[in-house]
């Protein structure tokens, strides 16, 4: 030790260059105890297992620089999440096993050697965070998460199964909101367990239930929210599986808006919280009497207007009766002869004397007419008769001619047909006489 | 679980009411029919008002393989120890 004797300062010294020199950054692993925060701002801590202890130190400087960075991003996987995680500063408290990088420096003033963290984070989450990203990638490719598979919740919906813990906040937040919202559902809760190692198969068996069931129309699974590794069954494959494979649509509503799960990402429909759940599934009851009074208002309109037009159309019809009634049709007509005659009163006498000229003059001619056409009957009648008269086999009797006929009647044209002796008729113009033929002298 | 036939009757109604409203705004109906649907609506419209008065979720629990009745937990008062506030 040819150095000799050291003061306390350049021992401790050399130690801390030293020990900065042997480990300027390492990541430990360890369980947070004698956590204290002073006003400073700085953080404190020791990191133990079983049986060692160190003391850690988080400066605020180091906690600024990560809040200052804007976005977060996981220092393990360089993953950059667009939703912040919950900060390692929340995450830390007694008891919580945590994952600590910096490097190891010595506390001059106590002589101790302890940790300077840069980076802290959860013990989990790295582990988790790695393993999500996985399944995630995993789920995508089978198409979980495709948007054209997403149906449409129903509006207003009237049976939804429950599917979560029936004495967590959750149900809580979901009834009293939903408590002034929709028009009166059928609720049926399917209690689960929503963290913890049995968790997820509960809510498996719960969808499939549900869905042999199939008496909802949709079914709602609400959590409230919790550390990543609480939120953690719903990342599960079996509770994803059963999301995808539902018939009925699923609205998952799962930790806070910052919390998206795989069963979140398979989901129908996502709502940041329980809350919000109740909000996407039923309609604010105002708004639904809104609807009604809207629709009611519209009814009562409609059937007025119909009733005022039926009004309308009974009115001209009864004008067009009334025009049309056989009392109407003879007072037209009454009124139509006084038109006439009122118009006859107006024609001058004159035409009048003209008029009566032209009927004497027509009655004239019209009896000379008769009188002559008379006359050319009688003489065609009295030249008709003479006729008739030439025509009488009678006639020459007057002139001295004699018509003979034997005794039985027949005419006597010939000399022949008598005889001397025989009886014959002879009638003259003025009567008849009988005699006896004397002598017949055939020529 | 109730039937069927009573499951949304809330918006059963509200459809039949507006199609109710449509039928009346663009068919010729005789007057007898539109009076007839009126009465229908307006009947609908009460049902759905008296609905969102008496407007409540009905919740029930899946327990040991039946549907029982369920009341979810209100969160209890802190307990009054001296009893003084008690009336």
């Amino acid at each position: 030790m040819s150095e000799g004797i050291l003061t306390v300062r350049e021992l401790t010294e050399r130690l801390r260059e030293n020990l900065e020199g042997t480990f300027p950054f390492v990541w430990v692993r360890g369980e947070v105890t004698n956590l204290t925060r002073p006003g400073s701002g700085h953080v404190y801590f020791s990191l133990k297992d079983s049986d060692a202890r160190i003391q850690c130190v988080w400066f605020l400087q180091q906690q600024r620089r990560r809040a200052g960075h804007g976005r977060d991003f996981d220092p393990l996987t360089g993953e950059v999440c667009d939703v912040p995680h919950p900060s390692p500063s929340e995450m830390l408290r007694n008891g919580a096993t945590m994952l600590c990088a910096g490097r190891v420096s010595l506390y001059a003033a106590r002589g101790q050697c302890q940790l300077v963290v840069e980076l802290l984070q959860g013990e989990g989450r790295g582990m988790l965070a790695l393993a999500f990203e996985e399944r995630k990638r995993k789920l995508a490719e089978l198409g979980y998460f495709a948007v054209e598979r997403k149906r449409a919740l129903p509006y207003d919906a009237g049976r939804l199964v429950l599917i979560t813990s029936a004495t967590g906040a959750a149900i809580h937040d979901f009834l009293t909101l939903g408590a002034r919202r929709g028009s009166g559902a059928q609720i049926c809760l399917f209690p689960a367990s929503v963290q913890g190692g049995a968790a997820a198969a509960e809510i498996a068996e719960a969808i499939h239930r549900a869905n042999a069931q199939g008496w909802a129309q949709v079914i709602v699974l609400i959590r409230g929210g919790g550390s990543l590794e609480d939120l953690w069954p719903f990342n599960e494959e079996a509770v994803a599986e059963a999301v995808f494979r539902s018939r009925i649509p699923v609205l998952a509503g799962i930790g806070h808006e910052v919390d998206v799960t795989l069963a979140d990402m398979t989901a129908d429909a996502r709502a940041a919280t329980p809350s919000h759940a109740a909000q996407l599934l039923w309609p604010p009851r105002a708004e639904l009497a809104q609807r009604l009074d809207d629709a009611r208002s519209a009814l009562r309109r409609v059937a007025a207007d119909r009733l005022a037009g039926r009004e309308r159309s009974l009115q001209e019809r009864t004008k067009a009766l009334r025009w049309l009634s056989p009392s109407r049709f003879l007072a037209r007509l009454h009124e139509r002869l006084e038109r006439m005659l009122s118009a006859l009163e107006k024609i001058p006498p004159r035409r009048l004397a003209d008029a009566e000229g032209r009927i004497v003059l027509t009655q004239n001619t019209l009896r000379a007419n008769l009188v002559r056409a008379l006359e050319r009957r009688e003489h065609a009648l009295s030249g008709l008769t003479s006729a008739v008269e030439n025509a009488n086999p009678l006639a020459p009797l007057k002139k001295g001619y004699a018509l003979v006929s034997t005794a039985n009647g027949d005419i006597l044209r010939s000399v022949s047909q008598t005889a001397p002796g025989r009886e014959i008729h002879v009638r003259l113009d003025n009567g008849r006489l009988s005699a006896i033929v004397g002598v017949v002298n055939p020529e | 679980m109730s039937e069927t036939a009573e499951e949304n009757l809330f918006e059963r109604k509200m459809t039949r009411l507006q199609n109710i409203v449509d039928a009346l705004e663009s068919d010729e109906l005789p007057l007898e029919k539109s009076m007839a649907l009126y009465k229908e609506g307006m009947a609908c419209a009460r049902f759905c008002k008296e609905r969102l008065e008496k407007a409540r979720h009905e919740l029930t629990v899946w327990q040991d393989g039946e549907i029982k009745p369920f009341a979810p937990r209100e969160e209890e008062d802190p307990p009054d120890p001296a009893g003084e506030n008690t009336p």
